[in-house]
């Protein structure tokens, strides 16, 4: 395994494992009542989980994948 | 080779500006700390991006610059692993741990750990907590004379030739010492904001210097990093210091963990949040921009350093651990300039320090000394020792600073100690909080039997070489901290699965749940989500109970608010209004007392002097709950 595809690995335990803690991080307290739908703070909350989750994904992955070409 | 580091008067002057400005500050915050409640929860007053800024502060220790520009030049962009992984945690702490510490009233990890089980675990757990806070309080503050070593040992041994790092670390304590004794957390809040926007501004200014400075040279930067050194994910397994494996197990599981779940500074900055929707806004900024942004100001000079090695604008055998002072002297030239970067790295330091000497003290002062040794004394009694603490937090932090002197280095020193002490306490806190078959004794086994495993994995590390998961020779910490997971996670839950509850054990509002039952719980009464608005309205002495309001119908009828209410009240003022304000209950009318005038609110004296607040004045109200 060249340096870069350690490399790569290294992001897809980053976001896949971490994805799935993450994940769960949402799942759960849904499970248990905590996250409740219909309470408008929870959906905004959830929202931005999301957001934070995808804005690391792409920032990270667009210069993991991509500016390490150029 | 060390780079000869030049200081002007003028930079001298300006760290001195910077020191008047941060002390003047934090002690004018003393007047507004009359109680332990101020003291340690700033009275619940701030908002959103007052907590976001200084919960910024308190992530960006002075070790941060060294460490994290050390790696950024050794390793590359890479170096922002550990800012980057907090995501994590996200929906746990959102959901689950934060709704627990703000409705439960609890003030600290150990005080949770008695209400859900028993004083034994509060007494383990604050013997823990207290180990973690002072060794980290020691490595800030070590890590500050390592910094500045290099640039004003030089100078104030040419006046003082007795004067040694451990002398400045001294000086660095005294200062912080000052103003937290003063204001508490009051104090910690709004120098952390200084702080905090002084260093995310020098950090990514000299970013900007770096990459000019490149171009004045007919250099790129980015064309000048090794291909590794651009990739913001390091290699896997290796090198054995360094690889993204271990720092998913080490920073994104076991330190992010302890971080936001454990960390005594940082759940008192949660709580000292006006609302808990504040809270939760202000974890999500810190998160979404303010972390990212820290990064780049606490790595930067590192990649920037790389960079002029590699096109030949620095020796390549400059000393990595001094890259950040390096660059920053090279690349500056604006007088003064160099100054505020020497002053940034000072907030650095005193922005983490002050946080976990406030913590301290609300350790040792309501775990400790008011629940096991002087009880029922007034809460001015309790204010004092609280102050004393403060003090004796600081002097404890610097006498432990020559015991991490004997490690190799700084990155080494920090993995072992926050390896071996955090999963042993936040496993127990997850468990506890996330599993309502958890137990006392299971609790008490996991801290105990965890400590007592990563120990014995310190004095003989192959018992953890089943989870070296291919890891490199030299990464021991990494895997240390999943060996110490997975270790105190078997304890707790066989231990749990073989043990029966105590009675005194409790879980109503302490193990996740629908939140709107934690909040029936903190009010006492069914909580009130009809919307309403915030009015403007004229203060009116009463003999009232502290801590109530009586507002006319109408008025009552824009806030939405019914008897029982919790409700906010401040002064109108932009600025005074994050200060002089209260958690107060609209109650009704008292049999006795002469009904507010229509515009009115009747309020207490004792209330009036707790919100720092004017008879003849004015207040904004709007109901919280």
């Amino acid at each position: 395994m060249t340096d870069l595809q350690s490399a790569h690995m290294g992001f897809l335990v980053l976001f896949g494992l971490g994805g799935i803690i993450s994940a769960a991080g949402f799942l759960l307290p849904a499970y248990v009542g905590a996250l409740n739908w219909s309470n408008r703070e929870h959906r905004i909350m959830t929202y931005w989980g999301i957001a934070v989750y995808l804005s690391h994904l792409l920032v990270l992955g667009y210069m993991q994948f991509v500016a390490v070409n150029f | 080779m060390n780079i000869a580091i030049t200081i002007s008067p003028l930079d001298t002057g300006v760290v001195l500006v910077y020191f008047t400005l941060i002390i003047l500050a934090g002690t004018a915050m003393g007047g507004f700390t009359r109680s332990t409640k101020d003291f340690f929860m700033a009275g619940q007053r701030f908002g959103a991006w007052l907590i976001a800024f200084s919960c910024v502060a308190t992530t960006v220790g002075s070790y941060s610059f060294i460490k994290y520009a050390t790696a950024g030049f050794n390793y590359g962009m890479s170096s922002s692993m550990s800012y980057v992984n907090d995501w994590i945690w996200y929906g746990f702490w959102a959901f689950g741990w934060f709704p627990i510490i703000y409705y439960s009233g609890v003030m600290s990890v150990p005080e949770y750990f008695e209400r859900r089980f028993n004083a034994r675990c509060r007494a383990v757990a604050s013997g823990v907590l207290l180990l973690y806070m002072v060794g980290y309080i020691g490595i800030n503050l070590y890590t500050l004379g390592v910094a500045l070593e290099p640039i004003l040992l030089p100078h104030l041994q040419a006046i003082w030739p007795w004067f040694s790092t451990i002398h400045l670390v001294i000086l660095i304590a005294g200062v912080t010492s000052i103003y937290v004794v003063a204001g508490g957390q009051t104090s910690v809040i709004v120098t952390d904001l200084i702080q905090g926007v002084l260093l995310l501004f020098m950090g990514l200014a000299l970013f900007g210097f770096g990459i000019r400075f490149l171009h004045m040279h007919d250099q790129g930067f980015w064309a000048n990093l090794p291909p590794m050194w651009r990739v913001p994910i390091y290699k896997l397994q290796e090198p054995g210091n360094f690889n993204s494996l271990g720092i998913f197990w080490q920073d994104g599981i076991a330190n992010s963990a302890a971080f936001w779940f454990m960390h005594q500074g940082l759940i008192l900055r949660f709580l000292s949040a006006r609302t808990a929707k504040d809270a939760r806004k202000a974890f999500t900024v810190t998160l979404f921009i303010l972390m990212p942004l820290a990064t780049i100001c606490v790595s930067s000079a590192g990649w920037i350093g790389r960079a002029m090695v590699e096109a030949g604008l620095l020796p390549t055998d400059v000393d990595p651990k001094h890259i950040f002072i390096t660059v920053a002297n090279t690349v500056v030239h604006t007088p003064g300039f160099f100054g505020l970067i020497l002053a940034a790295l000072t907030a650095a330091l005193m922005s983490t320090a002050d946080t976990l000497i406030n913590a301290v003290a609300a350790v040792s002062i309501n775990d400790i000394y008011r629940r096991f040794w002087v009880k029922n004394k007034s809460d001015k009694h309790y204010l004092l020792m609280a102050r004393w603490i403060s003090i004796g937090a600081a002097i404890v932090g610097v006498s432990i600073v020559p015991i991490y002197m004997k490690f190799k280095s700084i990155y080494v020193a920090h993995g072992a100690f926050t390896a071996a002490i955090t999963p042993p306490l936040v496993v127990p806190i997850l468990l506890a909080a996330f599993w309502r078959r958890f137990t006392a004794k299971a609790a008490i086994t996991t801290m105990v039997g965890g400590v007592a495993l990563v120990g014995i994995s310190i004095w003989k590390p192959q018992v953890m070489e089943w989870c070296r998961m291919g890891i490199a020779e030299g990464g021991e910490n990494y895997f240390r901290a999943l060996f110490g997971t997975v270790v105190c996670f078997v304890i707790g839950i066989v231990t749990s699965l073989l043990t029966q509850h105590d009675a005194s054990e409790n879980t109503a509002g302490l193990v996740w749940g629908p939140e709107r039952e934690f909040k029936e719980l903190y009010k006492g009464s069914p909580i009130n989500e009809r919307p309403g608005g915030k009015l403007e309205l004229k203060l009116q002495l009463a003999d009232l109970p502290n801590e109530q309001v009586v507002v006319p119908a109408d008025a009552a009828e824009v806030l939405a608010a019914e008897a029982g209410d919790i409700i906010f009240l401040s002064h109108p003022g932009r600025f005074h209004g994050v200060l002089r304000s209260a958690h107060v209950r609209l109650a009704a009318l008292p049999e006795g007392i002469t009904p507010p005038d229509s515009g009115h609110v009747l309020v207490s004296a004792d209330l009036l002097e707790q919100a720092r607040l004017k008879a003849d004045g004015s207040a904004v109200l709007w109901k919280i709950m």
